[in-house]
């Protein structure tokens, strides 16, 4: 019996010494911090649609509509057979270089050019039936300091430059 | 043997009382009541200093926020995003800003675009040229880490980190294209892969004591490399 306390009365100081030497002191520093965080949606859909009504006369009216949702740069071009069509542009917003007609201003989304009439010249075209066909490009307005930069669209820089 | 049991079992509880005391450093003195003429009191307090710093977000204290005065962001246009520090308390700190950039869908979960498209500047210079110097080692494609070279003291701004947010205009370099006709009409798309995807910019200040500056850094930033100069008040990152 008298091991047995000496044994209970050991194991007693063993746990204290474990305490007392095991469970060190902590060092707390002092600091701050502060988040924050945001998020920005990114549009790039582009939409167009090409209106190319035909008069009585076979004269085409063309208007292109931004419906899509980002600014664009735009231009198109006629093809046809022969030497029988005449573009005409009233508002004097269209520019032509080379084969392309190029519209000057920045087309909004939800907004429309104003008209390029291709008109044709009855007394030039062959007797045969024909067709003139519509095609349109459009790009991105991409800004460099401000600015459209060449990149918005490589070819209307490089258009630009052949024409200079 | 009752008697002898209980006494053993008193005497261990005595001796680990005692045991404790004496480590604890409890001591036993002896008090004594006299009377005794009535002193002055003398009170003396010390104050802790404590660390208060603050984000500024165009030069203004961000409410948790970012983007603020983003409306809409187009391709390879430079925004206007000036991010810096406050030290907002009485004494110096040192002060690192941990910066996440990443792309999100709707449900704003993490998608796998290219955070190297959101590009952060400061007036086009390098890091390395300013206040901040960004540590490499602690660096993902989402993730920067820069520190203040030097000390913020209390009571003022730190330079931007950066001032400019763009998106890279090569996020226009990967779309489909598709053309229907209606009527005397022909539609024409261009859906662009980064297209309906948001930007988000996160940022964290953290900042740290200047006493034991080294000890502190190592606790609260982590090995990072990051070693604190206290007799010049700088931080030296990669030396």
């Amino acid at each position: 019996m008298r091991n047995k306390n000496i044994k209970l009365l050991a194991a007693c100081l063993l746990a204290v010494a474990i305490i007392f030497t095991t469970v060190k002191g902590t060092l707390a520093y002092f600091s701050d911090y502060e988040n924050a965080a945001g998020k920005k949606p990114v549009h790039l859909y582009i939409e167009t649609r090409i209106d190319e009504p035909v008069d009585t006369n076979d004269n085409k009216h063309v208007t292109i509509a931004n419906t899509g949702e980002t600014p664009l740069i735009v231009r198109v071009r006629a093809f046809y057979k022969g030497d029988f069509v005449k573009y005409t542009d009233e508002e004097g917003k269209w520019t032509q270089l080379g084969d392309w007609w190029y519209y000057t201003e920045v087309l909004q989304a939800g907004e429309s050019t104003s008209e390029l009439f291709i008109e044709i010249i009855k007394e030039n075209a062959p007797e045969f039936n024909f067709d003139i066909v519509v095609i349109e490009e459009s790009e991105r307005v991409v800004y460099k300091d401000g600015k459209i930069t060449p990149k918005a669209a490589d070819w209307l820089y490089k258009d630009y430059k052949e024409a200079e | 043997m009752k008697n002898n049991k209980t006494s053993l079992l008193l005497s261990i509880v005595a001796v680990l009382a005692l045991i404790v005391m004496v480590m604890s450093g409890v001591q036993i003195i002896n008090t004594r009541a006299a009377l005794s003429p009535a002193t002055a009191v003398y009170r003396g307090e010390i104050e802790l200093g404590h660390l208060d710093v603050t984000m500024l977000e165009n030069h203004k204290p961000v409410d948790g926020t970012l983007l603020n005065d983003l409306k809409d962001i187009d391709p390879g246009k430079e925004y206007k995003e000036e991010i810096s520090v406050r030290n907002d308390s009485d004494v110096d700190e040192y002060v690192r800003l941990v910066i996440r950039k990443y792309w999100s869908d709707k449900s704003e979960k993490r998608v796998t675009l290219d955070p190297e498209l959101i590009v952060l500047s400061y007036s086009g210079k390098d890091y390395n040229d300013n206040a901040w110097v960004e540590n490499k080692a602690e660096a993902t494609t989402e993730r920067k880490v820069y520190y203040l070279r030097k000390i913020l003291p209390g009571e003022t701004e730190s330079e931007d980190l950066f001032d400019t947010i763009m998106i890279n205009d090569e996020i226009m370099d990967k779309y489909e294209i598709t053309t229907t006709k209606e009527g005397n009409s022909t539609i024409t798309r261009l859906v662009y892969e980064y297209d309906g995807y948001y930007i988000n910019l996160e940022a964290e200040v953290q900042s740290i004591q200047q006493a034991e500056a080294d000890s502190a850094a190592a606790s609260v930033w982590g090995n990072t490399g990051v070693s604190i100069d206290t007799a010049s008040k700088t931080v030296k990152v990669g030396e």
